[in-house]
């Protein structure tokens, strides 16, 4: 497109190029205001835009418009291209099938933003560039979208028979497979949705062959030598509009879709969350002003679609959700028909309970910040679930804060649940940090016993998923060894009162924990619970009678003098440092010697120097094994100790019936040129890929996603091997492990022996740890090999730990 | 009544200073008595210590704790000024070092101010007993005529242009907590909600460069209405209130943001802006001229009928005249100080502060100013002129700390180094073994550091007399040595 010139510019003495000018004038490849704009030097020359990129701008390689991209274009045509690209297309490269731009294959299987162009004016959308699409037409169809949309967004059913989920799939089928067919959607602000749009001309109704076939279309016929240009326009029904009007339909976007190329829409969603009409017609759909019914718009839409839940694409609240549920093809078509799908259970059957008839959110940490709190959630929960969001107050809440928490999140104005469907039903509680996933919100499971559930990690910032965690699904009395003051793991309770002990967990995710990407403090990492403020660091405090003299034993590997000494040090710092028998294992003649020597002098008669035995594993653990005592702690002097309560914790842990090992969670510090970072290795081993198709090759390794391990007790399938208590009897079983060199094997190998006789090994970041050397490599091989491990027992391990994956954009 | 005001050295003219007291210095002053705001380091040496009153601000450091040491041997009052509550947060690891001051400081204080109820509440936990005043932040007079006639301005051209010109303001970060444009960003969508036909919304973010990381600029983008951003000064604040059409103030229900002060409420309200402040109820004194809902103020604005105009200006001067009038701060303090009984003596003695991690050179500095003998860990900065730094075979001494030494040890053999001035003394000599070198930096500080401070303050009590107190000054996290207090005269917390 172009426009008049400017007052200071001068079309000069061009008149040769008249035609040139001419063809540039009526393209849409060339736009002046842009190109004005993106390149100073045109409004500086005082040349109309066009006489610039005719006589310089093409020659230096300048873009002429959003839509074209003269580097592209040149690597594809070649020489030919070298003068005036633009033109060169213009005359006779379209025409040749060369494109204008890098399209890129919008179908495979892994999108982000990188690999789409530029936006440099997003609020101006392309404009057509040639006539093109005649409209489609199905008026069953449409009514179809309509009903579901308006069930959806909470409008009462004005009746006609049961709704179809096939058909709403077909209805669809022309917005993501037609010729006009949307490739991508994501949130470029909280309540903006861009909308990529592919479009190619079309001389013919452009209909899918299947929808041919079967008949459902009906080509509307048009003059053949004109063709309007379909508007797409996007509904959203806005909840709550006040008194007069408890919901009204709201026109949130509208774009033409015309011509070839690249076309994108900004919807202005008025909630980010709510169901999207989007609608074809011929014409602007007379729609300016709110109403309250869907019928004129209806009868003038040509085609109609369904967004039912938006916030599953990309940047959306629900995003991480639909990448998790998914290892490929995180293509928009694929998020729209895990809309429908959960459209089709939260619409169909009414007669079965859902499993959240509740959710309560505990407050203990809460600060009204957090997304469960935002107005636009709540109406959409109310509207579309006919769910109200409640606290849970504890004792440690301020009385004012509560109130006001409890306040912010009741649903103002005239918003009712839309259905009655919460009478016999499961409670959903969360931590303040998560909102529901909408498999937990359609989920129509019964819920008979109390359940923790899996849960998702997303950024807060923008939504975009970190990690699934998958909670152990045995779990008895892991609740009582939860740290202090932990955000409570989101779980799902049967109607009642809450009291019913937990068993198992969810075959499906409850929430999305958004975190805050901010940098932990090393203080807070070191120490999530002050130094000065001493006490029990887990729910259950430490039990002073429980342990006798010689009944905790440390078998401590000394390979270093100093290391040594700097291990005893923090041993006999310990909050149970004067009940501790030390067993020295040393590696080296003259390791306990020196410094080290000094320090064991303070341990008296409880320290014994160990040689390791030649004949076993040369390691600790066979020392452990002999060790005595009831329980035994293996470390080496790669470890240290900051916190006073590690022993203690740790005792608590391995004290717990069922309960063989326990470990902590280990840092390990390093500096980056002048930074000091902190790297976390769990001081147990999760899986953390596992593939489930195939042969059982799991992955053991480290957690690398630090905010995805959440401040909890958790089981996981081997403790250690830098740090671990063991209880004794649990121990034992070490003597039915096939001995093996690597170290690293035999504990694997001992904690699936531990699984399988019923003891769990646990991991708790309630106390930390420090490394003085960096992890060893992330994922270790399975050591164990497959024929330890057989398929058929890979569910049962999988249901006794907690898996931490890795979900990316 | 001569009050003085204690601040750390950048902070005299800093704008909360000038909000504070500076404002409230001519009142007090009309009253008879005076105020001064002084530096730390003018005073910590000063052997004079003339006024009768003194007010610690904003150094939450030992330097406050020996400067609060002298002036109650000096038979002074002593108090601090709590804005912000970083010790209730006993579980919080991050302000164990606050919380230790907090400890060190207290028996030696006679009265504290607050600037909000809230906070006054804490105290009476935190310190119970202890005579407090809630000092309100004094604000600038008004013109009641211009800010009348803004009023309707605003809200005239808002009319008039169906845009509302929203204006967030303030300090927009802080290293602890996600307050500021963090609140801003989160609280977005009563923005977007004001955004609907015919209105638009066009936001104004005056904040401090520092704010300003990409994270909050990329969250600022997706609120999702035309936003500008400028850096704040006080003129541009002021320009911007007096043609702003609402003054946005979210504040989240963190326990830290539910005891800030009224002070942006009352700036806004003063320059005659209307203000929306949604999240937990801050400014509920002032909630007849506020607003805690959008719907509500567009609808006051479509009716001419807002809440702050002309006819409800005297009532806005009502109730900021019991949030801050300056004259009636002045009397209110003024009453509180002559009701404070005299403060009791305390002994004067010797004293030593022990350095461990993160302390600047000027603390270390100040503390040898005001007459402490300082001590070097082996986790304390270095290259500094302690008096007393322990290594591991010996232990290097200043001239003042030789003099300091138990008489016994008068004639222990020294090395002495004549060109500083130093002597140097062996460990063997005190009976005590050769300490281990232990690394000052990386995860040996976090994990020996109790050890550390237990040797030294072994070797400190073989050197020194029974009657020295100990002060233990560390900022930096993490921290293992948890309280320490005066009243025992011992280091506390190391095993």
């Amino acid at each position: 497109m172009s426009t008049a010139p400017g007052p200071a510019e001068s079309s000069g003495d061009y008149d040769g190029f008249a035609a040139e000018r001419q063809l540039l004038a009526t393209s849409s490849y060339f736009d002046a205001d842009w190109y004005r704009e993106r390149h100073p030097e045109v409004a500086a020359s005082g040349l109309a835009p066009e006489v610039h990129y005719l006589t310089i701008g093409a020659a230096k390689g300048l873009r002429p418009s959003l839509h074209f991209d003269p580097k592209y274009y040149r690597l594809c045509a070649g020489e030919m291209a070298s003068a005036n690209p633009l033109l060169h297309y213009l005359t006779s490269g379209r025409a040749a099938g060369l494109k204008p731009r890098a399209l890129f294959n919008v179908s495979a299987d892994r999108l982000s933003p990188e690999e789409f162009p530029i936006i440099d004016r997003p609020t101006d959308p392309a404009a057509p560039i040639a006539p093109a699409l005649p409209p489609l037409r199905n008026a069953a169809d449409v009514e179809t979208v309509g009903r579901y949309f308006s069930r959806l967004s909470g409008v009462p059913d004005s009746g006609g028979g049961p709704l179809s989920a096939q058909v709403l799939a077909q209805a669809s089928q022309w917005l993501t497979a037609g010729s006009c067919r949307l490739v991508d959607g994501w949130y470029v602000a909280e309540a903006t949705l861009r909308l990529r749009f592919d479009l190619e001309p079309a001389a013919t109704p452009s209909v899918a062959a299947s929808t041919i076939a079967a008949g459902t279309f009906e080509a509307v016929p048009e003059a053949p030598t004109q063709h309007t240009v379909p508007i797409l326009s996007a509904y959203q029904f806005k909840p709550d509009a006040g008194p007069a009007m408890p919901r009204c339909l709201v026109r949130v976007g509208r774009v033409e879709l015309g011509g070839a190329g690249v076309c994108f829409a900004d919807l202005a969603l008025t909630n980010p969350l709510m169901p999207i009409l989007l609608v074809l017609a011929e014409e602007p759909i007379d729609a300016d002003e709110p109403a309250d019914t869907l019928a004129p718009v209806l009868d003038q839409a040509g085609a109609a679609s369904l967004i039912a839940f938006p916030s599953l694409l990309r940047k959306g609240l629900h995003y991480a959700e639909f990448a998790a549920s998914t290892e490929s093809g995180r293509n928009i078509a694929n998020a729209l028909a895990l809309g429908r799908n959960h459209l089709a259970i939260c619409l169909a059957d009414e007669e079965k309970p859902f499993a959240v008839g509740r959710v309560v959110v505990d407050l203990s940490t809460a600060t009204g910040a957090e997304a469960i709190f935002s107005p636009p959630l709540l109406r959409w929960l109310a509207a579309v679930f006919g769910l109200a969001v409640e606290a849970r107050i504890g004792d440690e809440v301020d009385d004012a804060v509560a109130e006001h928490l409890a306040a912010a999140l009741s649903v103002s104005g005239t918003l009712e649940p839309a259905r009655g469907r919460r009478d016999a039903a499961g409670v959903l509680m969360l931590p303040p940090q998560a909102i529901p996933t909408l498999a937990a919100l359609v989920s129509r499971h019964p819920v008979e016993d109390a359940r923790l559930g899996h849960y998702l990690v997303a950024d807060r910032r923008s939504a975009m998923p970190r990690a699934a965690v998958s909670v152990a699904a045995n779990i008895t009395a892991l609740e009582e060894l939860q740290p202090i003051g932990a955000a409570p793991l989101p779980r799902l309770w049967p109607a009642g009162d809450g009291a019913a002990p937990l068993r198992g967990t969810t075959s499906f995710p409850l929430a999305i924990a958004l975190r805050d990407p901010a940098e932990p403090d090393s203080a807070t990492m070191l120490a999530p619970y002050a130094p000065d403020a001493m006490g029990s660091t887990l729910r259950t405090g430490f039990d002073p009678d429980a342990i006798e003299p010689g009944d905790l034993v440390v078998v401590a590997v000394a390979t270093d003098q100093d290391r040594t000494a700097d291990l005893l040090e923090t041993l006999a710092a310990q909050s149970l440092g004067d009940l501790v028998t030390v067993k020295l294992v040393a590696t080296n003649p003259g390791v306990t010697d020196g410094p080290a020597a000094q320090i064991a002098k303070r341990f008296g008669t409880r320290l014994e120097i160990v040689t390791p035995n030649p004949l076993l594993a040369p390691h600790g653990l066979a020392a452990v094994a002999t060790a005595g005592g009831r329980y035994i702690l293996s470390v080496h002097d790669g470890i240290l100790l900051h916190d006073q309560r590690t022993l203690e914790t740790l005792l608590t842990l391995a004290a717990a019936p069922g309960v063989g090992a326990a470990s902590c969670v280990i840092l390990h510090e390093h500096t980056v040129k002048k930074r000091r970072q902190i790297a976390f290795a769990s001081g147990g081993w999760f899986t953390t890929a596992v593939a489930l198709t195939t042969a059982p090759q799991l992955v053991f390794g480290r957690p690398n996603t630090l905010d995805a391990v959440v401040n909890a007790t958790y089981p996981v399938v081997a403790a250690g091997p830098d740090l671990v208590l063991y209880k004794a009897e649990a121990l034992a079983l070490i003597d039915e492990i096939t001995p093996n060199p690597v170290e690293a094997a035999v504990v694997l190998q001992l904690g699936l022996k531990m699984i399988e006789a019923g003891y769990r090994q646990l991991v708790t970041t309630a106390v930390r740890a420090i490394a003085l050397d960096e992890p060893a490599g992330h994922n270790i091989s399975d050591p164990a090999s497959p024929e330890a491990l057989p398929l058929s027992r890979l569910a049962e391990l999988l249901d006794h730990v907690t898996t931490i994956r890795e979900v990316t954009g | 009544m001569r009050l003085a005001i204690v601040l750390p050295k950048v902070d005299v003219a800093s704008a909360g200073t000038r909000i504070r007291y500076a404002r409230l210095q001519a009142a007090f002053e009309d009253l008879g008595h005076t105020l001064t705001l002084n530096t730390l380091d003018d005073l910590i040496a000063d052997p004079a210590l003339t006024d009768d009153a003194y007010l610690i601000s904003k150094i939450r450091d030992v330097r406050s704790v020996v400067l609060a040491h002298r002036l109650r041997a000096a038979g002074k009052h002593v108090g601090i000024d709590i804005f912000d509550d970083y010790y209730s947060h006993v579980d919080d690891s991050r302000f164990v070092h606050v919380r230790t001051w907090f400890d060190q400081i207290a028996p030696l204080l006679t009265f504290a101010l607050t600037s909000t109820a809230r906070m006054e509440m804490r105290l009476e936990r935190l310190l119970p007993g202890l005579p407090r005043h809630r000092l309100n932040d004094p604000f600038t007079p008004w013109d009641h005529d211009s800010v009348a006639k803004r009023c309707a301005a605003a809200a005239q051209e808002a009319r008039h242009s169906r845009t509302l010109r929203v204006l967030w303001f303030g300090i927009g970060n802080n290293p602890h907590f996600s307050v500021g444009l963090s609140d801003l960003c989160n609280y977005g969508h009563v923005l977007r909600e004001l955004e609907r036909a015919p209105w638009r919304v066009e936001l104004t973010v005056l904040t401090n460069r520092r704010a300003l990381t990409a994270d909050i600029l990329t969250r600022l983008a997706r609120i999702g209405v035309a936003t500008r951003i400028e850096i704040w000064s006080e003129a541009r604040e002021a320009e911007l209130l007096g043609a702003t059409t609402l003054a946005f103030l979210p504040v989240n229900a963190q326990r830290f943001s539910t005891t800030k002060s009224l002070n942006r409420a009352v700036t806004a309200l003063t320059a005659g802006a209307q203000v929306l402040s949604v999240g937990f109820p801050l400014y509920a004194d002032l909630d007849p001229f506020l607003y805690r809902d959008g719907d509500a103020f567009l609808a006051d604005l479509e009716a001419d009928r807002l809440r702050l105009r002309e006819a409800t200006l005297p009532g806005r001067d009502a109730a900021l005249a019991e949030c801050g009038k300056a004259s009636t701060e002045a009397a209110a303090l003024a009453t509180f100080f002559a009701a404070l009984p005299e403060p009791a003596p305390l002994a004067d003695g010797p004293f030593a502060v022990v350095f461990g991690r993160g302390v600047k050179p000027d603390v270390v500095a100040a503390v040898a100013r005001g007459g402490g003998l300082t001590v070097a860990t082996s986790l304390a900065p270095g290259k500094l002129a302690y008096d007393v730094r322990v290594r591991d075979k010996d232990v290097v001494l200043s001239a003042a700390a030789a003099a300091a030494l138990r008489p016994i040890l008068s004639d222990a053999p020294r090395l002495l180094d004549d060109n500083s001035g130093r002597s140097t003394l062996a460990l063997t000599a005190l009976g005590l073994p050769v300490l281990r070198r232990i690394p000052a930096t990386g995860p040996h500080a976090f994990a020996l550091y109790r050890a550390e401070v237990t040797r030294v303050r072994a070797v400190l009590a073989e050197l020194f007399e029974p009657s020295t107190t100990f002060i233990l000054s560390e900022q930096k996290s993490p921290f293992w040595a948890g309280k320490t207090g005066l009243d025992d005269l011992h280091l506390k917390g190391a095993a």
